[in-house]
């Protein structure tokens, strides 16, 4: 395994920049996702480091050692595609032998090593199938076990997932992240789906427009998150995010937007802002001492089960949509009035250019006790 | 209307069959099938089954092509005589000669070919069109064109390298050459169609599957010999059938318009040994006798070759 440095990259497809001046350093076995809306340039970014895209600018770097102008052959990176590209007109065991033969090991050694691999993936029984008469989730696996039966300096895997079932999908980032773990496998994963970036990374980079917006510890990107963008990719339901206005109010400063008046978050300056809070920060009842209060109308209930989801109309004229993640319990009746309250804590704050300007977390620290 | 059988009237008119007791549409249920197929069925017995079957009575009788003559039924003979004939031996081995050197000429070359054309991605689509272009040319054309440009006397082609200082040999008058420019005309006409071929196969192939081989570590030559190639045999046993019958029978025209079979039958086949017995000679009885083997040799070599590729075909996908 070996850390990666991607330097400047840049790739351009005529006028238009899919991926803009990127710098993003992976160290070894490091689980980095790459996480962003479609057309954000991650695909992009992980096929420039796998050597399937050039580059326009910038500065590919393998163990410390650039390999921009080296082709896709001499990398030494294993690929996982969406697809999973496995060899149609071969069986399960050449697929997962058939970067180890190439590279001139014995047979021997080969099927030692695919059969090793594919004992770890629980696949051992499939060896003489051919990938025609696999399921999605055994293809998958086959994938996995052709990249790590090669030791190479790095994975990278491209929408993995997103061909499989929600259940499967679900055992899928477990294992992977398992994996990944007992192997020390320096990792560059892309994906458009946020609870696979917050449920397996060490490190985030979301993307947006070929540049990165925020990078760091899933936590960390949902608490603080940096700006508008970010704050409402990650997490499901969305953020809410209530656009308005901070002004001086007799007992310090109030946000202001519809009808509904509301205690800022310490350190929000005066002006125009968009107020953030997450849907289960919100909970039913009336506010107890550092927590404000909405009073909206019940506009629709999504019954999952463990919890429930509730949209409700708020302020004047119920111009404010909001989202509340409940207890499953909590079974409010279309239509009906619902009083909810939430910490003050748990208010983000930004400004009209978009970025973060005060949020819970901090304010906690801020605030006297 | 379906109803008729079912109205008060027609119990008391006397008791009906249980048939005509079923409304019209059950009734017309099982005919329906045999309408639907009756075109088609009425298209494949006028044009092929009876043609083959009248053949195969013909190929038995001693027959001028004169409708006031009687023809005379003759037995097995005509085959006897047309298998001993030397314009059968001719036609049989040149026969050979035109399929064996269409399998490289006409299904190999198109393979690299087409992987290049395939590899240039929109940048080919210019070339794709240059070489189909011969496709689109009548045959006859095709010919009577070449009869031009490789006309010893005044031919484009005696003009041409007589500029270079190279005398230009009558390829098509001597024995030994006359076979081998049909050879190389059929094939230039056929390349191009072939090629597409190919390239519908090879757009058939998953991209992700060649970036999957690189970064497995293949080379190009690599993955167009482990993976190209293998996922294209379907394409190519298809390619390979329809060539050696399309051998066999389409290059009939330019041997009668360049050669007429000759010199000294060294460029008939079996096809037009079939033409020279029936249209020249006035031989029914040998021309269809003729067609008959021609017939079973195609439907042997069609066998063969499933028989013998079919299992080395990948098919999966």
């Amino acid at each position: 395994m070996a850390g990666i440095a991607l330097r400047n990259l840049t790739r351009r497809f005529g006028d238009s920049v899919a991926v803009d001046g990127l710098n993003l350093e992976i160290e070894d076995g490091e689980f980095v996702v790459l996480v962003g809306p479609s057309g954000c340039g991650k695909t992009t970014t992980l096929r420039m480091l796998a050597g399937l895209e050039p580059t326009s600018e910038g500065r590919v770097e393998i163990a410390g050692r650039d390999v921009t102008p080296l082709p896709a052959r001499d990398r030494n990176l294993a690929m996982v595609f969406q697809s999973y590209a496995l060899y149609p007109h071969m069986s399960v065991e050449e697929n997962i032998g058939f970067a180890l033969r190439l590279a001139g090991r014995s047979r021997a050694e080969t099927a030692a090593a695919v059969a090793a691999a594919a004992g770890r993936l629980e696949i051992g029984h499939l060896l003489s199938r051919r990938p025609r008469e696999l399921s999605g989730g055994q293809r998958q696996r086959v994938a996995v076990a052709r990249c790590i039966v090669r030791e190479p300096h790095a994975f990278l895997f491209d929408e993995p997932l997103s061909n499989l079932d929600a259940r499967l999908r679900g055992s899928a980032r477990v294992e992977i992240s398992r994996l990944q773990a007992q192997l020390g496998m320096t990792t560059l994963y892309v994906t458009h789906d946020q609870v696979e970036a917050m449920t397996m990374a060490h490190r985030i980079v979301l993307m947006e427009g070929g540049r990165i917006r925020q990078q760091g510890a899933p936590m960390d990107l949902y608490e603080r998150p940096a700006d508008l963008f970010v704050a409402g990719f990650l997490g499901a339901p969305a953020m809410n995010l209530i656009p308005g206005v901070i002004e001086p109010g007799p007992r310090g400063p109030v946000f202001a937007a519809a009808g509904l008046s509301l205690p800022a978050p310490l350190g929000a300056p005066e002006g125009p802002a968009t107020l953030g809070l997450r849907p289960e920060a919100l909970s039913p009842g009336d506010p107890g001492p550092g927590e404000i209060a909405l009073r909206g109308r019940v506009d629709h209930v999504e019954r999952l089960g463990a919890e429930t989801v509730v949209q409700l109309s708020v302020g004047e004229a119920g111009a404010i949509s909001l989202t509340a993640r409940l207890p499953g319990a909590a079974a409010p009746g279309r239509g009906a009035p619902m009083a909810l309250r939430a910490p003050v804590s748990a208010l983000h704050a930004f400004g009209a250019d978009g970025r973060r300007v005060a949020l819970g977390a901090e304010a906690r620290e801020l605030a006297p006790a | 209307m379906s109803d008729a059988a079912f109205a008060p009237g027609a119990a008391a008119e006397g008791i009906p069959s249980a048939a005509a007791r079923l409304p019209l549409r059950l009734r017309l249920a099982g005919v329906a099938p045999w309408l639907y197929l009756a075109p088609t069925l009425l298209g494949l017995g006028i044009f092929v089954y009876w043609p083959l079957i009248h053949t195969v009575a013909l190929s038995m009788t001693e027959w001028n092509l004169n409708p006031d003559q009687p023809a005379r039924f003759v037995g097995l003979e005509n085959y006897g005589r047309v298998a001993s004939s030397t314009l059968f031996e001719h036609a049989w081995v040149n026969s050979l000669i035109y399929v064996g050197a269409s399998i490289p000429l006409k299904v190999l070359a198109p393979v690299p070919l087409a992987v290049f054309v395939w590899s240039l991605g929109a940048r080919g689509h210019a070339y794709r069109a240059i070489l189909f272009l011969p496709t689109l040319i009548s045959f006859v054309a095709v010919a009577i064109a070449f009869l031009w440009i490789l006309n010893p006397i005044f031919g484009y082609a005696k003009a041409w390298l007589g500029e270079i200082g190279v005398r230009l040999p009558a390829l098509l008058t001597d024995a030994d050459t006359a076979i081998w420019t049909i050879i190389a005309i059929s094939s230039w006409k056929v390349m191009g169609f072939n090629m597409l071929l190919y390239l519908a196969g090879l757009a058939s192939i998953n991209r992700d599957l060649i970036e999957a081989m690189r970064m497995d570590g293949a080379s190009d030559g690599v993955i167009l010999r482990r993976l190209i190639l293998p996922l294209l045999t379907p394409t190519l046993f298809f390619v390979l059938i329809s060539t050696v019958i399309f051998t066999i029978q389409q290059v009939f025209t330019p041997i009668d318009i360049l050669t007429g079979g000759g010199p000294q039958n060294s460029t008939t086949n079996l096809f037009h040994m079939v033409y020279q017995y029936t249209f020249v000679t006035f031989d029914v009885g040998a021309g269809a006798a003729g067609t008959v083997m021609l017939f079973a040799l195609l439907m042997a070599v069609t066998a063969a070759q499933i028989l013998t590729l079919d299992r080395r075909v990948e098919y999966g996908r």
